[in-house]
């Protein structure tokens, strides 16, 4: 099982830890790693502002980049959601889309690779504290992993799984929503820390590393106990990798 | 209505500064929202019942002129007299001279977002002619001189006590914040009112386009005191409300109830069509339907954005909304708010006017999920912001850094060394860059200046070089 | 161009954009399940979920298998909310009740003319028979065409309906599926009492409407 990696951004930036976790959780389950040197971004940012001819050549760009892989996959339910589905909102010069729609099908974010593709069921090992998980947006709503992620954490020995209060709504961040109305930004951000500290776990999962830094940085600014935890740290911590 | 950049941002932080109105607006929401989950558990093909309606829907606005003629056709036939408006002054003109003809001193109206959307209530008590909104929610508001917050629930930003004040100072009574006995004191008040009006005004939930009928659903009984007593009946209809058949009705019935209060069924399911209970001195002699379009027609062209005319006005998808349970309905700016509000907008007012609505959505998608006509709202936000783009709406400057931006990610190495830097830079400084908005109560998340690419490529230089040397000791051994 | 055709035609030219659908009209053959699809009527079942289901809305309900012990239901919740007068919809049902109730109250008959209204807003109980009840959510049917008084069914603090076991149907999609449009188009549904909830979401029985509603289900009828 071949897996190409796609690194987001704010993974290869701002937590390259994380997706080397993710790493370590692929190779782990077998799957031998390849990464595509070159690869930017897959364009989200300007799309969602409104910028859709100006990603055109970044979009064609990425389905030359990983046309011809087995698997793609990336540690971000919001990223693969662009190219699975907001692909089809651009351009793309008619001799891609074949290549765009392969793409669409084999593109995967983490979880949801490692249960519907990988057929994992779980990797055991052990995290003897307590967690919550975060529905990311798009990873919830466009793509529809919605379980894949409990179902790994769940898996773990020893580890305490709490729900907490409307884990699916939004954390806030939204991309540049979060600068554009940033009061309201933080506002939505301030009710999903507050359900994260009435769960009482010790830490907040997330399977987007754009939410995990938005939850995160509120935490730690107003000196909250619950930390944040991409699941990929989380499964690769409880095996001990 | 401000639907400025600077005023909405100003309107956000004085909301979120104000307890009373989130308590009240979370308060009313999350009941709305624990109502509808009751009844949709309930139903087992509520999926079914999305997807039905959704092509039916489908079906009426891309055969609009069919429709419309065929309602048009039977109205007549049932003795309704249908005024057709291409804009809100059209609109207006056309009830001005129902009103003078029938030399109308007083309107009841039910509540009616389209009455809202032509301005009609300003424009009536202008020409003299009283009008009075007769739904509880609406009469609070309109004593207020606001206009609804909610698309269902007019006054929900208000609590009991400023009800309570609002009808000591407007009606002169004395002070209660007993729910029961202010609903008293606007009953006795708009019973007379009812009793003296000669003309009822209201909207249009759906028409029946085979039959030349329309229908209003309620709770209070006011739309149906406005539709049998005054000896008048005036109907304000946009053009999409159309539904094929009366065999249709029951699947929207099932699904706009729970969808806007959580009720199974409203109390009142008003059908006319037609002028019929003249027999007794009964009800309105007349009944006059205006076809709005203002806009709509427009909408229908494009072949996404057009599914925003399915929509059936049950404010689910404010309910639901994040943003809407944080700051209520005005931010919004105009009558239509929240999530569907943010579509309509632009739409409606122009890419200008409305260059703004789009974006005051973080696309979380909550709304689509909820949505019982299945609207992809998110998707037509992001098709509407594509068109603000375009239309070189956006904010200043904005443009060009996109533009560099999509140049740096075409070029790896260039991409790579502009996030490498604030990485560098951060390490110096560490303090908020590059949004001061954003970092203001959040601590900043640092750059990594290694990065994954860097870090994944010399463990796999590792790797091979270990890989090398266990194959040399093999080979030794 | 009148605005009729410039709306018409703007339409025509918006379709000219694909569109997904072939005819107008084509939804009304999948618009209700078939009749034949549906299991077999249960009238017991029907009328313990219409029961249910008018509970929930706040309606009262009654079973009474003579005229006798609807007349006793009916003369008991006058007394108790002290009312002496009674009108009635003008309906055969209602009619032949009334005058079973005549000794004890008074009946009134309206004036059918201007003063109609405000001869009927004093009057705060009414007696009324309905064309169809429906089982799925506690609903009353009234078709309001031709001669029938309509102001007894909302003016009135308190309404008593008449409902026999003939005229209850399964849904909606029943109602619609058995009458005619002609009877469709002059239609009200009303479930329950009036009621608003616009002060703080609080639920207030007796809106514009009726604040108590009593249904009387015939059983033998």
């Amino acid at each position: 099982m071949q897996v190409a990696l796609f690194i987001p951004c704010l993974s290869e930036h701002l937590y390259p830890q994380s997706a080397m976790s993710m790493v370590k959780i692929l190779r782990h389950i077998g799957a031998e790693i390849d990464y595509v040197d070159g690869q930017t971004c897959c364009g989200q940012p300007a799309f969602n502002s409104g910028y859709r001819k100006e990603i055109i050549p970044i979009a064609e760009r990425f389905i030359k980049l990983f046309r011809h892989k087995q698997y793609v996959v990336a540690p971000s339910g919001s990223c693969v959601a662009m190219v699975r589905k907001f692909y089809y909102d651009l351009d793309i010069h008619p001799n891609l889309h074949q290549a765009r729609d392969d793409l669409a099908a084999k593109i995967f974010e983490f979880t949801e690779f490692l249960v519907d593709v990988a057929r994992c069921d779980g990797l055991g090992g052990s995290f003897p504290h307590a967690v919550t998980y975060h529905d990311s947006c798009h990873l919830n709503r466009e793509l529809g992993i919605h379980e894949q992620p409990r179902q790994l954490i769940r898996a773990i020995a020893d580890v305490q799984f709490i729900e907490m209060e409307q884990s699916d709504i939004c954390c806030g961040f939204g991309g540049t929503f979060s600068f554009k109305f940033a009061d309201l930004s933080i506002a939505m951000t301030e009710r999903k820390c507050r359900y994260i500290e009435e769960s009482g776990a010790e830490y907040c999962i997330g399977a987007d590393s754009s939410c995990l830094m938005n939850i995160e940085g509120f935490l730690r600014r107003h000196g909250k106990k619950a930390k944040t935890m991409h699941i990929a740290d989380l499964l690769a911590a409880s095996l001990g990798l | 209505m401000n639907l400025r950049a600077s005023s909405t941002r100003q309107y956000i932080r004085t909301a979120l500064k104000n307890d009373n109105l989130r308590q009240a607006v979370n308060k009313a929401t999350q009941t709305a929202l624990q109502k509808r989950l009751a009844i949709v558990e309930q139903t087992p093909n509520w999926e079914d019942l999305r997807l039905r309606a959704h092509s039916i829907k489908q079906n009426v606005i891309e055969h609009l002129d069919e429709y419309l003629e065929r309602f048009e056709k039977k109205c007549g036939e049932n003795g309704i007299h249908v005024h057709w408006a291409t804009d809100a002054e059209e609109a207006r003109t056309i009830i001005k001279k129902i009103v003078r003809q029938n030399n109308v001193a007083s309107i009841v109206k039910s509540k009616s977002l389209t009455t809202e959307e032509i301005h009609l209530n300003p424009f009536l008590t202008n020409l003299g002619v009283e009008t009075l909104e007769t739904d509880l929610g609406e009469y609070i508001v309109q004593l207020l001189d606001q206009t609804p917050s909610h698309l269902t629930a007019p006054a929900l930003h208000l609590t009991r006590q400023d009800v309570g004040r609002i009808f000591q100072q407007k009606l002169g009574v004395d002070y209660t914040e007993n729910p029961h006995e202010l609903l008293q004191i606007a009953r006795k008040k708009l019973r007379q009112k009812f009793l003296q009006a000669d003309m009822g005004i209201s909207g249009v939930n759906f028409a029946i386009a085979s039959s030349g009928a329309f229908v209003v659903i309620e709770n209070e009984a006011n739309a149906r005191l406005s539709m049998g007593l005054p000896r008048i009946h005036l109907a304000v209809m946009g053009i999409e409300k159309l539904i094929p058949t009366f065999q249709d009705l029951p699947l929207f019935l099932k699904l706009l109830p729970p969808s806007a209060t959580g009720q199974k069924q409203t109390v009142y399911v008003n059908i006319i069509g037609g002028a019929q209970y003249d027999v007794l001195g009964e009800g309105p002699e007349q009944v006059h339907i205006v076809l709005l379009d203002n806009g709509r027609s427009k909408i229908a062209a494009d072949v996404e954005l057009r599914e925003t005319l399915f929509c059936i006005r049950c404010g689910a998808c404010l309910n639901v909304c994040p943003i809407y349970q944080q700051v209520g309905g005005h931010a919004y700016g105009w009558i239509y708010m929240g999530p569907i509000g943010a579509t309509l907008i632009p739409q409606f007012l122009g890419l200008h006017e409305g260059r703004f609505a789009p974006f005051l959505s973080s696309l979380c998608g909550a709304c689509h999920e909820i949505c019982p006509m299945r609207i992809r709202i998110p998707h037509h936000l992001l098709k509407l912001r594509n068109q603000v783009v375009e239309a070189g709406f956006s904010k200043k400057g904005e443009k060009s850094v996109f533009k560099l931006w999509a140049f740096l990610a075409q070029h790896p190495v260039l991409y790579r060394l502009t996030t490498w830097l604030p990485g560098k830079i951060q390490i110096i400084y560490r303090r908020p860059f590059p949004a001061p908005g954003y970092w203001r109560k959040r601590a900043l998340g640092l750059f990594d200046s290694r990065g994954f690419r860097r870090r994944f490529l010399d463990e796999q230089k590792q790797r091979k070089r270990r890989a090398n040397i266990d194959q040399q000791h093999g080979m030794t051994t | 161009m009148n605005s009729r055709d410039k709306i018409l035609s703007e339409i025509r030219s918006a379709r000219q954009n694909p569109s997904l659908s072939a005819t107008a009209f084509e939804s009304i053959n999948t618009a209700g399940e078939k009749a034949a699809d549906k299991p077999p009527k249960n009238l017991p079942a029907m009328v313990q979920q219409f029961q249910k289901e008018l509970q929930i809305v706040a309606g009262e309900f009654y079973l009474a298998d003579t005229e006798a012990k609807a007349v006793d239901i009916i003369a008991n919740c006058l007394k108790q909310e002290g009312f002496s007068r009674l009108m009635t919809s003008g309906t055969p049902g209602a009619e032949r009740l009334a005058k079973r109730l005549n000794a004890a109250f008074t009946i009134l008959s309206p004036p059918a003319d201007q003063e109609r209204k405000s001869y009927f807003a004093d009057i705060p109980v009414a007696l009324v028979d309905v064309d169809w009840a429906i089982a799925e959510t506690g609903a009353l049917v009234i078709h309001t065409r031709g001669a029938k008084s309509t102001f007894p069914y909302f003016l009135p603090q308190c309404l008593i309906a008449l409902v026999r076991s003939s005229q209850l149907l399964a849904d909606n999609q029943e109602l619609f599926d058995t009458i005619e449009d002609k009877d469709a188009q002059n239609t009200m549904m009303i479930t329950g009492p009036s009621r608003t909830a616009d002060i703080e979401k609080i639920l207030i029985l007796g809106a514009h409407g009726p604040r108590r509603l009593l249904v009387i289900f015939m059983e033998n009828e």
